[in-house]
């Protein structure tokens, strides 16, 4: 499906605003709306953020709603605009709106079973209010859930825990990025070994950074070359991706040797991203720090850390929840087939 | 420049060589390094290849510059063009101009592409009108059939036009495929 035309573009944000309302409504949720800009951004080592005034633009407003949620503001939703530096394309805008959402005391199945539930809600809606609009087929009813180990085994043979060392990965990001040289044209890193041998990272053991810049390494080349392929191949209708690496579990918790983490996908577009929240502000902030010294190491500005965040997660402490970020102009793309995120936003640079 | 500025028709330099970018697929996964998966084409060679790049790198601009010259003449060494401000006139080579040479009127305006002081790529307007110096008489009022037989232009070339089209009269033609476009009145 082609543009639709601004008309159009502006009647299907209105009914799927609308609607997203109403869900959150009838779940109980408030809708909140938090400062876009911030001393401190979330850190995380592919995300830049953009600045403004000596402030930081909000990649997403996940640090500002779980503050909100210590200071008991119970369920609460927000389809936030953030914005994040150097991404532009097909499916990618420096500005673009998240639904973010938490829920005390729901699993992480519980959640995935929301975002289904979201997305039916929204699709008729538009059914409904918009009969003229060409929207793809939605079936009402859950998604297949598929665990990240799972899937590594069906596309790589490779038999993953999900704890694994660097040492323990290696085996399997050797053939990943072999893979990407040969298929892509993608020279494997020049700092790929040198990395190796640094012997400090601002205090934190080599150890631990070099497992998570491997794990995201192999996460970045296996997602392009093994996951969307298989995702165009059996997600189409939509899917959940569940139970990720520890090193990947950014600010989840972790069970086991996995992350309580999952990520939705219509085909190979990435919609939404959930958790299990992490609640401890000691290790948020370990993790954070371990991020910013890989960003430090790969020649990338460290960012500074959110003290007022984990002070938050310590006292008064974060209930506990789940949440997802799930991203709008995506949801609508998956909804109305469009494959532009251009087709979709209602902009007026974009008329 | 970062790769995160790359544009498509953006000129960088792999190997020393000249390269544009003749378009490229912007993929990322949320919370994972973006990759920049590039066709490209040696405007040297003329070779086309995929490279993919990570996001953060930085590549180099390659130092390519176009300017406008006007068509003078042709030759058995080649095609010559002269800058309309300086006068300065340069010679290219047949295998540079390529197809182009067959849509060359005097005084033609095209762009050429300097890499380092050479001439490395030659490209016309998208549309030319030229005068069919030869073919077979109009046959009036066959619009609808769309059949068509063979004219020759005034620079020797041959194509294919609509069986309505008469001798001396001048047609627009589309450069970049070689086709007839429609009848122009003078």
């Amino acid at each position: 499906m082609s543009g639709l035309s601004l008309a159009q573009r502006i009647a299907v944000w209105d009914v799927a605003s609308t609607a997203v309302r109403k869900f959150f409504r009838t779940c109980g949720a408030r809708e909140v709306s938090t400062a876009i800009r911030r001393r401190a951004p979330a850190i995380e080592p592919y995300i830049e953020p953009l600045t403004s005034e000596a402030r930081y633009l909000a990649t997403s407003p996940e640090l500002a709603m779980k503050r909100l949620l210590a200071f008991g503001s119970g369920d609460i939703y927000q389809i936030a605009h953030v914005f994040r530096g150097g991404e532009a394309g097909e499916r990618h805008r420096q500005e673009f709106h998240l639904i973010e959402w938490y829920r005390l005391g729901f699993s992480l199945e519980q959640m995935m079973g929301e975002v289904e539930q979201l997305l039916t809600h929204v699709h008729r809606a538009l059914q409904s209010e918009l009969p003229a609009l060409e929207l793809r087929p939605w079936r009402v009813g859950p998604r297949r859930r598929v665990t990240f180990m799972d899937l590594v085994r069906e596309t790589t043979g490779f038999e993953l825990r999900g704890d694994e060392s660097a040492a323990e990965l290696a085996p399997v990001l050797t053939r990943v990025r072999l893979q990407a040289e040969s298929s892509l044209g993608l020279p494997i890193s020049a700092d790929a070994d040198a990395s190796r041998h640094s012997t400090t990272d601002g205090g934190h053991s080599p150890g631990e950074v070099e497992r998570l810049a491997d794990w995201t390494e192999f996460f970045s080349l296996w997602s392009h070359l093994e996951l969307d392929p298989w995702l165009r191949q059996h997600g189409h209708e939509g899917l959940y991706v569940h139970g990720f690496p520890t090193a990947l579990a950014a600010l989840s918790r972790i069970r086991g040797p996995v992350a309580e983490r999952f990520e939705f996908h219509v085909g190979d577009l990435e919609l939404a991203n959930g958790y299990r929240e992490l609640a401890c502000g000691d290790a948020q902030r370990e993790r954070f720090a371990r991020v910013n010294a890989l960003r430090r190491r790969e020649g990338r500005l460290a960012l500074p850390l959110d003290d007022a965040f984990f002070e938050a997660l310590r006292n008064p402490g974060l209930p506990d929840c789940a949440g997802v970020a799930l991203g709008f102009e995506r949801m609508l793309m998956a909804l109305l087939g469009c494959t532009n995120v251009a087709h979709v936003v209602v902009d007026d640079e974009c008329v | 420049m970062d790769v995160s500025e790359l544009k498509k028709g953006a000129k960088i330099k792999i190997n020393e060589h000249p390269h544009t970018v003749v378009e490229f697929q912007f993929v990322k996964p949320g919370k994972g390094q973006g990759l920049y998966k590039c066709k490209l084409k040696n405007l040297v060679t003329g070779s086309a290849f995929e490279r993919t790049f990570r996001s953060g790198e930085r590549l180099e601009a390659a130092d390519v510059e176009s300017r406008s010259y006007t068509f003078l003449f042709a030759s058995a060494d080649g095609y010559t063009f002269m800058d309309g401000e300086t006068y300065e006139q340069v010679e290219v080579s047949e295998d540079i101009v390529g197809d182009g040479r067959h849509f060359l009127v005097d005084q033609l305006a095209v762009d050429l592409l300097f890499n380092d002081g050479k001439v490395i790529d030659c490209s016309l307007p998208s549309h030319v009108v030229m005068e069919i110096t030869e073919c077979a008489p109009g046959v009036k009022g066959d619009t609808a059939t769309g059949a068509t037989k063979d004219a020759a232009i005034e620079t020797g070339h041959t194509l294919q036009v609509p069986l309505f089209i008469k001798q001396g009269e001048r047609i627009k033609i589309d450069t970049r495929t070689g086709q007839y476009v429609e009848r122009v009145n003078s």
